[in-house]
């Protein structure tokens, strides 16, 4: 199969009866695998759990289209941390699968704390734009993408507290970053857009300042305002201040593959399927104004 | 070793503000608990200081909620008066979580059974309604592994479960529907013994004899085999 080009949505369970409905908004799934595992915990034999009727639908779909992986689980922020049985079993779903492509994000989300167990921090946190974190990280995406063998992409991360006296800013940190390690940015949109609204800098300043040459994809999404600030819920459709900086980024990004939309599964009863296709449609909108040759979907 | 102490104290204070408050106040505590350099140390107490940390404890919180709210419905509609107060007890109790949704509501449970049986808390149904949720979660989360299949004598199906409730828990289930607890108390017909739970997105309750329970628990032959179970297909 082809690397698909084109417009994505990430999977969730919600999402099921959606296939069915509106299958030509769709170029590709992006499948977040950690969600429909259960994880045991490291050194547990038989560590990973797929429950049987969730996996038989990505089966499924995955005869129909292709399939992309986003990780949430690899925590590529954590110092001193890398869980290899967790890279043995996205290798085994890469086998089974055959994903296009991995992804994950820069941030971390896992620690190992003296002598207890391997814990969560329940919220990706961020990492320090420092040259410690840069080669930490690019040591650890090379590790990954000699073991998949496929391009892996790390996404720029949200956050809701700025860590002071940082030796890169944010955009030098993804640039090196994929220069380093080799793989490919996926430019979340709607993450620079929370942060551009929580800390009051300019998107385009931003995207301007990266290097777009290096985004592979292009992940887009709605959030919603609690207590004063932006959060990136995926709560929706996305803003229009999101469609714009999409518009003005896609021509930019000469090597990218995909638009992937993403929506939780708690707002898909209020957003409905409709408004799902419709966001899905703008987005090929977009996509077919910007496409060039190279882009064949 | 350094970036990884940064690491483990931003994590520790984003699960409260309490904890962001008490180094703020007293930043030695992070020195004494924390192998920081200098930098790090500031960079932690600027990042307390700032209005985006208050996103962070919400984040934290509505993440740890989120499982429990899924799939332990029933027993937060009974805890609700009291449910702050005891997620905030819980948190602290167990702080560090694998933040599998399977442990998590599994911690929680034994939190408010280790609380029943301390007398610390006390509310109508919850005993019931905390067993219901988890027969339902071990359903949920059954992934083959434990399943039974005899084919000399009847046995349980994969979706159905055993528990020993005080009232008559299609009644009860009804009931947890429309549970408010601000409301006065429903009354639920007590009726203890065993019930099966068969649950398939779906609630389905059949009261069954201790002998025939028994023999489904400890996997032996029913002797006087409930029609209505085979009928319905949750003895098989």
């Amino acid at each position: 199969m082809n690397t698909p080009t084109g417009i994505g949505m990430i999977y969730n369970i919600a999402l099921n009866p959606y296939f069915d409905l509106h299958p030509d908004t769709l170029n590709y799934i992006e499948l977040t695998p950690d969600i429909l595992l259960q994880d045991k915990g490291p050194g547990q034999p038989g560590r990973f759990i797929q429950v049987a009727k969730e996996w038989e639908m990505i089966r499924s779909l995955a005869q129909r289209w292709p399939m992309v992986a986003h990780h949430i689980g690899f925590s590529l922020g954590s110092a001193d941390y890398f869980d290899q049985e967790y890279l043995d079993n996205v290798l085994r779903l890469h086998e089974e699968f055959g994903f296009h492509w991995h992804s994950d994000h820069l941030s971390y989300s896992k620690l190992i704390q003296g002598e207890t167990p391997e814990y969560n921090t329940c919220l990706a946190l961020p990492v320090p734009y420092d040259n410690e974190s840069l080669e930490m990280i690019a040591a650890k995406i090379r590790l990954i993408r000699e073991a998949v063998g496929t391009p892996f992409f790390i996404e720029n991360n949200v956050y809701f507290t700025e860590i002071p006296d940082e030796e890169l800013t944010e955009p030098e940190f993804l640039k090196n970053l994929c220069r380093e390690s080799g793989c490919g940015l996926l430019l979340d949109l709607h993450n620079v857009y929370v942060n551009s609204r929580n800390f009051g800098f300019n998107p385009y300043d931003f995207v301007d300042a990266l290097d777009l040459g290096t985004v592979q994809e292009i992940h887009i999404a709605g959030g919603n305002e609690a207590a004063g600030i932006y959060l990136d819920s995926h709560s929706g459709p996305c803003p229009e201040e999101v469609w714009q900086l999409l518009d003005y980024v896609l021509p930019r990004c000469t090597q990218i593959r995909g638009i992937t939309f993403e929506v939780d599964e708690s707002y898909i009863p209020e957003v409905g399927f409709e408004s799902v296709a419709s966001q899905l449609n703008k987005a090929r909108n977009i996509w077919n104004k910007h496409k060039t040759p190279q882009h064949v979907a | 070793m350094s970036l990884k102490s940064f690491q483990e104290a931003l994590a520790e204070i984003i699960t409260s503000p309490l904890t962001g408050q008490a180094y703020h106040k007293d930043p030695l505590l992070l020195e004494q608990k924390y192998n920081l350099t200098e930098r790090e140390r500031e960079r932690l107490l600027d990042m307390i200081r700032q209005k985006g940390m208050k996103a962070n404890y919400m984040l934290y919180q509505m993440n740890r909620l989120t499982p429990l709210s899924m799939l332990m419905a029933y027993t937060l509609k009974i805890i609700s008066p009291q449910l702050m107060p005891l997620l905030h007890e819980f948190w602290k109790t167990y702080p560090r979580t694998s933040f599998q949704f399977r442990d998590e509501v599994g911690f929680f449970s034994a939190f408010l059974r280790q609380k029943i049986a301390d007398g610390t808390l006390d509310l109508p149904y919850l005993e019931d309604v905390l067993c219901i949720d988890d027969a339902l979660n071990d359903i949920r989360f059954d992934t083959g592994e434990q399943s039974y299949v005899n084919d000399e004598f009847f046995t349980l199906h994969p979706l159905a479960r055993i528990v020993h409730l005080t009232y008559d828990a299609t009644a009860l289930v009804e009931t947890m529907v429309t549970y408010n607890p601000a409301l006065p108390q429903p009354e639920v017909p007590v009726a203890p013994g065993y019930y099966v739970l068969y649950y398939n997105g779906r609630l389905r309750c059949y009261a069954v004899d201790t002998p025939t329970a028994m023999a489904l628990i400890e996997k032996r032959p029913v002797e006087d085999i409930p029609e209505e179970l085979v009928d319905e297909e949750i003895l098989i």
